[in-house]
This record gives structure tokens, C-alpha cells and sequence, in this order.
């Protein structure tokens, strides 16, 4: 019934959501708070949104231009998380949000996710059709959109975290151009380099998935964080033993994983 | 004016005088088109023999993945490439699984297949977009006559002479894709090279190469050609001079320009290092 | 209630079910698989319908207001009742879609993205510096790369390219690994909060 080249995958897989789950649990019933090392990008949204309320000037957020029916979906899910906060904050201090979507199916969930944030400040009034803004399909029509935001409405922040692609350099460097100042945020190898040059904060790869753990300190993102972090220990272990054991010779685990864990 | 004060002038220059000068270092060699030396690398050249030693009538699989923004980067490849299969008497069945894929098929077709006297139908064929990612891929190579009913000109996929000879992934000899994101050669590694053997060749963007390097290295992947470079040298291989070769007189002077901003970026920043340090 | 709890239900339900399908050899699931990317296809083009939908009402009030740059939305309008509609109504293998995509949304795709030259060119000149030994290092690696990319990589040297090649395959995938592995169990986390009903973000909830 499992296709046997996937019982090591298969296998990973569940154990990795138990450990998770297990942790989550713990944290759930009151287990003590784990240790966070400081992420200077994460702390630095807060400092984004008392830049925009102090300068009376928007603030840009966008999720990227992945969609959810591929493999990038994880990483706009989580860039939707700060809109969340965001569209909170800018409820709370009365400022200005403007979110640009290129996905249709994300502009759809981003709408909602904002009004409810502003919902959550006690100002559903201040979330206006122009909050939320689908600019187009085609990535370089959106990008060139964004370009054109940057240069009318010149935005103090620009928070752009989820799944980035060709277009990255070239809105963050406007962003600065502009004035703002810029969280970037993805889990797309090729563009984090880009992200590290032109942003004053960046979020490499899994740090996107911590943004609920950080800003709200939510207990169930706390343990996901933790139990992520021992699915890392493992994966650190397995390598350096498949490293020390190919070195010497012995191949048993490379093949062992090579043949079951496609 | 001191050296370190001059540095410091040229560090602080208006960006926009940077930009013209970028601008004109692309410019000029498009322009005024330079014989740029190409030294033909494995990628492309291993392509290149795989096609040689294809019978004629072999059918070749094209997935057009490209989308508009990265045409200067891959369009190249596909033409040059195309253009070798025509040349060798190969079937070449066009696909694509991204939106923008079949405008440049078309392109493709009327600057290769029609000027040589192509038979549409009989030669090469069309059969256009299908929506649905990988899992589209996965359908057509399992049934391409129940994943396309009408080619991309509405034209009866049954009716079409070369399809009869193309029912499944079996009746095909090459796979070549052309992506610019997306699940690129990974997708089609799972769906054509494991489950069929196929020989798969990838021509990416270059920041997308290396992801590739582990399917090359696993022998997945026949040959991984990047970007604008690889199209150049198979252009250089077929003897076809196209847009791969005709840019890199360009990305050449951009590419020394860059390094030459950097050089002079840092030798600003350590002419006045002791500057900085004192205050 | 049913507003909270259905989606979640759906949700759950049908990630299952394609999660299952890449480790279970049942056809069964493979047809259900199937199915659900085709539903996932046609809900893609309605959201896309809706959000032209948003789009038009955002420029039609643009141009309403005269607010600023309203010419541009008057563009914005035209573009899309011409090429969309003028699309759909004869098909994209009609010349005269053939023409709008090779001569105009080609061309000012290709623009667009030829913009980011410059932004490399200006970024590259302000924050390329070699302001500690990694920094040095990293550079070093770039110009390398830069030069195996172009025909004078090969004229200086011949083992440039060989080098751009090895920094490709041997330092920067080691990275590369690194950030995919720990990208790919954070995903496996938020994927297991939403298949549980823990993570509410894509309902409106969010991080606060």
C-alpha cells in the first residue's frame, strides 16, 4: 500500500508532526517558556509601525508573489501572519496600510485577514477597499505597480515577507529609494541574498514561520518553534553520521536513505 | 584634494549618473554588436551530442515555461535548440504548463519551423497550455491524447499525424524544459525521469541552477544549461547566431561595469577607513 | 460556528487526502488527488475573475476622483477591457492577441524586469564592501561567479569558470541545504497547525 521508497519519508514525516504536536501540547498546558534568541527583523516590525506613526505615512506590506496551490504556499501563509499584525497596529495607531497582492486567491484571503485585524483594534471604519490591493497576475505588472506605490504614496515601512521571486531586488531597493524602511522576509534560496543586500532587516528562511511565536507570543507557536528546533537537531545529527560514515567508507545509511526516502 | 577626499566625491555620486552609465554600457554593445569569443561548456555541449545521435523521427518533448520577464534569459535556448531538432529531423511535440508558455511556442514555430518548411502536424505540433502544475505533467505523460483533446489551434489532438505516434511518455525520446520558477526540473524529474527513464535536459536561470545540481550529479538530469550564457554557446554550437548571442556583448559590459562599481566602492572605503576611525 | 468549523473540516479533509496520495499507492486517492487540483484550478480562475473585479472598482474610482495620476488608471481600464476581454472573445492564437503580447505586454515585461540591473548596479555600489573578512570572502566568491559568467571569464583564465562552477556546487549548495532543510520542517509545522485547526491565519485570524 506505501509506495516502498517512501517508508523512510512516510516515517519522517510522523514522527517530525509528533515530536511538534507534543510540543505544542506541552506549551498548551503551561510548560515553562522556551528560550527565543532575539530576531533582530521580527523586533523590528514594532519599530516599523512607530516609524509610520510618527511620519503619518503608510506602511507597505506584501506576502510576495507565490500562490497556495503550490510549494510556496507555506511561505505566503505565514507572510499573512504580519498582515494580521499589521493590520492590527495600523487599527490601533490609525495609520495607513496599504497591502498589494498578486496572487487573486491570497487578495481574497489577505481582505479578510485585514479587516479582521483592524476588527481586532476596535476599528473595523478604518479598513477601506483601498487597503488591500490585487495590482495584477503577471509578476512584473505587479512589481511595476508596487514601484508605482512606492513613488506616490511613499510608505515610512515596507514589510515583505513570504515567497519572493525575480522581482525582489528591485521593489526593495525602491522601498529605500523611497524612504522606507525595509523587513524582508523568504524562504526562496535564490532571493535571500538579494533580500540581505537591499533590506534593513531580513528574515532568512524558517525565521518567517516565528512570527506568531515573537509578536504574539502565542503558546502554540512557541512549542511548534521548539519542536521544530529538535526535528533540526535530528536532521543535524543524521547528516554529520552520514558524513563521518561516507567518509570512512561505509555507505549503509546514504543508500538506506537513497533507496527508502524519496 | 587629498586621494581618500576624491574616493569619498566618487562614492557619494548621484545614483542617477551610475544608471546612465549602466545604461550605456548595455546599450553600446547592442547597438554596435560585439564578436564576443564563446568557449563552449559540458552543459550545453552534451546536449548538443544527445540530439546528434537521435534517429530522425525521434520525438522530442518541449515544456515552454517561460514567462515574459525572463524571455532575454531563456527564450535563447529554446529557439536555438528547437532549431537543432528541426535541423536534425527530429518530432518535436510543444507543451506548456505556465500561461505565457504558448505565446512563445508560437514565436518559436514561426521563426524556426515556418522559414525552414516545417509541416505543422507532421513535424512538430502544438498542443498549448494546460493548467495544473505538476500534477498536469504527471496526466499528460500518462495519456497525452486524454489531457489534450484540441491542440492549441483547436485542431483534434486524434487527427493530428505526429500524435498518433505519441500516446504516453513511452513514445518519447528527449524531454527538454525551459523554466523560469516554479517546480522547474525537480517536477519534471519526479514525473518523467523516475517513473519512465526519460532523458531530461533543463535550461533555468542561473539563480535556479544550483538547485538543479544534485539531479545533474544523480545522472537525472542529462544536461543543465543556465541562462543567457548556455543559450550563447549553443547558438555558437548550431551556428545560428540568435538573442542569446546578441546579448552578451551587453551582459559582458554590465557584468565589468558591476565589478568595476565594486572595485571603486571599496577602495573609497579603505581610503577613508582612518577616517572613520578617528571620528 | 459552521463558518469556523467548515472551512477547517474542508480544509483538513483534503489536505489529507494529498498528503496521503504521495505515500500511498491507492488509486482511489490518486483520482480524488486528481480531482481536487482541477477544483483548485477552477477556484484559481474565479478568485482571478473577482479580483479583476476589485481591480476595475479601485481604477473606476480613481478616475472618478481625479486623484492623483488618474491618467494612468484610464490606461489601466482601456488595457484591460482591450487585451482581457479582446482575449477571452477571440483566443490567445489570434493575431491580433498575437500582436498585444509580442509588442506590448513582452516588451514592458522584459522592461520591468531589465530595471533591476539598475538597482543591482546602485545597491552593488553602496553595500559591497569589505567590511570584515566574510565580507571579503563573499565578495571574492562574487567576482568570481561574475566573471565565470561571461566570455572574459574563460579569456582571463581558463579555471575561472571552473572555480565559479565549484563555489556554485560545493559552498553554496552546502548553504543552500542548510536553509532548505530548516525551511522545509518549518513549513512541515505551519502545515501541521493548519491541518489541526491550530493556525487560523488563512481565516482572517492573525499573528496578534
Amino acid at each position: 500500500m506505501i509506495y516502498p521508497d517512501k517508508y523512510l519519508s512516510l516515517f519522517t514525516l510522523l514522527a517530525f508532526c509528533a515530536i511538534i504536536y507534543y510540543q505544542i501540547r506541552s506549551q498548551q498546558q503551561g510548560a515553562p517558556l522556551p528560550w527565543m534568541r532575539p530576531i533582530s527583523g521580527l523586533s523590528a516590525i514594532d519599530e516599523a509601525v512607530g516609524r509610520a506613526t510618527e511620519m503619518g505615512r503608510p506602511i507597505h506590506f506584501s506576502p510576495g508573489v507565490g500562490g497556495i496551490v503550490d510549494e510556496e504556499a507555506g511561505q505566503v501563509l505565514a507572510g499573512l501572519q504580519y498582515l494580521g499584525y499589521l493590520a492590527e497596529q495600523a487599527g490601533k495607531y490609525d495609520i495607513p496600510l496599504i497591502a498589494t497582492m498578486r496572487n487573486p486567491i491570497v487578495y481574497t484571503m489577505a481582505e479578510d485577514i485585514a479587516k479582521e485585524g483592524f476588527a481586532r483594534a476596535g476599528a473595523p471604519e478604518k479598513y477601506t477597499p483601498e487597503t488591500v490591493r490585487f495590482l495584477s497576475d503577471a509578476q512584473m505588472a505587479y512589481a511595476a505597480g508596487v514601484l508605482g506605490i512606492f513613488k506616490r504614496e511613499k510608505p515610512a515601512a515596507n514589510v515583505m515577507i513570504g515567497a519572493w521571486y525575480a522581482e525582489t531586488m528591485m521593489l526593495a531597493e525602491a522601498a529605500t529609494n523611497a524612504g522606507a524602511i525595509s523587513i524582508g522576509g523568504t524562504a526562496r534560496l535564490f532571493q535571500i541574498p538579494y533580500l540581505v543586500v537591499t533590506c534593513d532587516y531580513v528574515l532568512i528562511g524558517e525565521e518567517i514561520f516565528a512570527g506568531g511565536a515573537y509578536l504574539a507570543k502565542d503558546r502554540v507557536q512557541l512549542g511548534s518553534l521548539r519542536g521544530q528546533d529538535i526535528c533540526k537537531a535530528i536532521c543535524a545529527v543524521v547528516l554529520a553520521a552520514g558524513i563521518v560514515l561516507v567518509t570512512v567508507g561505509a555507505t549503509g545509511l546514504r543508500d538506506f536513505i537513497a533507496q527508502y526516502g524519496r | 584634494m587629498s586621494f581618500a577626499d576624491f574616493m569619498l566625491r566618487v562614492q557619494s555620486v548621484d545614483t542617477r549618473i551610475i544608471r546612465v552609465l549602466v545604461f550605456l554600457a548595455i546599450l553600446i554593445p547592442l547597438v554596435n554588436p560585439l564578436p564576443v569569443p564563446m568557449v563552449v561548456t559540458d552543459a550545453p555541449r552534451t546536449l548538443y551530442d544527445f540530439i546528434e545521435q537521435l534517429p530522425p523521427g525521434s520525438v522530442m518533448l518541449v515544456d515552454t515555461n517561460i514567462s515574459a520577464a525572463y524571455r532575454p534569459t531563456l527564450y535563447g535556448t529554446a529557439e536555438a535548440v528547437f532549431s537543432h531538432a528541426m535541423r536534425r529531423g527530429l518530432r518535436v511535440v510543444l507543451t506548456s504548463f505556465a500561461p505565457e508558455g504558448p505565446m512563445f511556442n508560437e514565436q518559436m514555430i514561426e521563426s524556426v519551423a515556418v522559414p525552414a518548411g516545417k509541416v505543422y502536424g507532421v513535424d512538430y505540433v502544438h498542443l498549448g497550455y494546460r493548467a495544473g502544475g505538476e500534477g498536469a505533467v504527471a496526466e499528460v505523460l500518462r495519456d497525452f491524447h486524454g489531457a489534450y483533446d484540441t491542440d492549441f489551434h483547436g485542431n483534434r489532438v486524434a487527427d493530428i499525424p505526429i500524435m498518433q505516434d505519441v500516446r504516453t511518455a513511452r513514445d518519447v525520446s528527449l524531454v527538454v524544459i525551459h523554466s523560469a520558477g516554479g517546480y522547474a526540473g525537480g517536477g519534471w524529474v519526479r514525473q518523467a525521469v523516475d517513473p519512465y527513464g526519460l532523458p531530461l535536459a533543463v535550461s533555468v536561470t542561473g539563480v535556479m541552477a544550483p538547485s538543479h545540481y544534485p539531479y545533474t550529479d544523480a545522472g537525472q538530469i542529462i544536461a543543465l544549461l543556465s541562462d543567457m550564457k548556455s543559450g550563447a554557446e549553443y547558438e555558437t554550437l548550431i551556428q545560428r547566431p540568435g538573442v542569446s548571442l546578441a546579448g552578451m556583448g551587453a551582459q559582458t559590459f554590465a557584468h565589468i561595469l558591476i565589478i568595476l562599481l565594486i572595485f571603486l566602492s571599496n577602495v573609497s572605503y579603505f581610503a577613508n577607513r582612518g577616517r572613520r576611525a578617528k571620528k | 460556528m459552521a463558518t469556523k468549523t467548515m472551512p477547517s473540516a474542508i480544509l483538513a479533509i483534503v489536505a489529507t487526502v494529498m498528503i496521503l496520495d504521495n505515500f500511498l499507492n491507492i488509486p482511489v486517492l490518486g483520482s480524488l488527488s486528481s480531482e481536487i487540483r482541477i477544483w483548485g484550478v477552477i477556484i484559481a480562475a474565479f478568485a482571478l475573475g473577482l479580483a479583476s473585479i476589485n481591480l476595475a472598482r479601485f481604477h473606476v474610482v480613481r478616475v472618478a476622483r481625479q486623484t492623483t495620476d488618474w491618467p494612468y488608471s484610464v490606461a489601466c481600464l482601456i488595457a484591460m477591457a482591450a487585451f482581457g476581454l479582446g482575449g477571452i472573445a477571440a483566443g490567445p492564437g489570434n493575431d491580433y492577441y498575437r500582436f498585444y503580447f509580442a509588442n506590448f505586454f513582452s516588451p514592458m515585461a522584459v522592461a520591468t524586469m531589465g530595471m533591476t540591473i539598475f538597482f543591482i548596479a546602485t545597491a552593488a555600489f553602496r553595500a559591497v564592501t569589505i567590511r570584515s573578512l566574510e565580507a571579503g570572502v563573499l565578495l571574492a566568491a562574487a567576482l568570481v561567479v561574475m566573471l565565470g559568467n561571461i566570455p572574459l571569464g574563460d579569456a582571463i583564465s581558463p579555471h575561472i569558470p571552473d572555480a565559479a562552477e565549484w563555489i556554485r556546487r560545493i559552498p553554496n549548495m552546502a548553504g543552500q541545504r542548510g536553509i532548505l532543510i530548516t525551511s522545509a520542517i518549518g513549513s512541515i509545522a505551519f502545515g501541521l497547525r493548519v491541518l489541526i485547526g491550530l493556525e487560523r491565519t488563512q481565516f482572517g485570524a492573525g499573528a496578534g
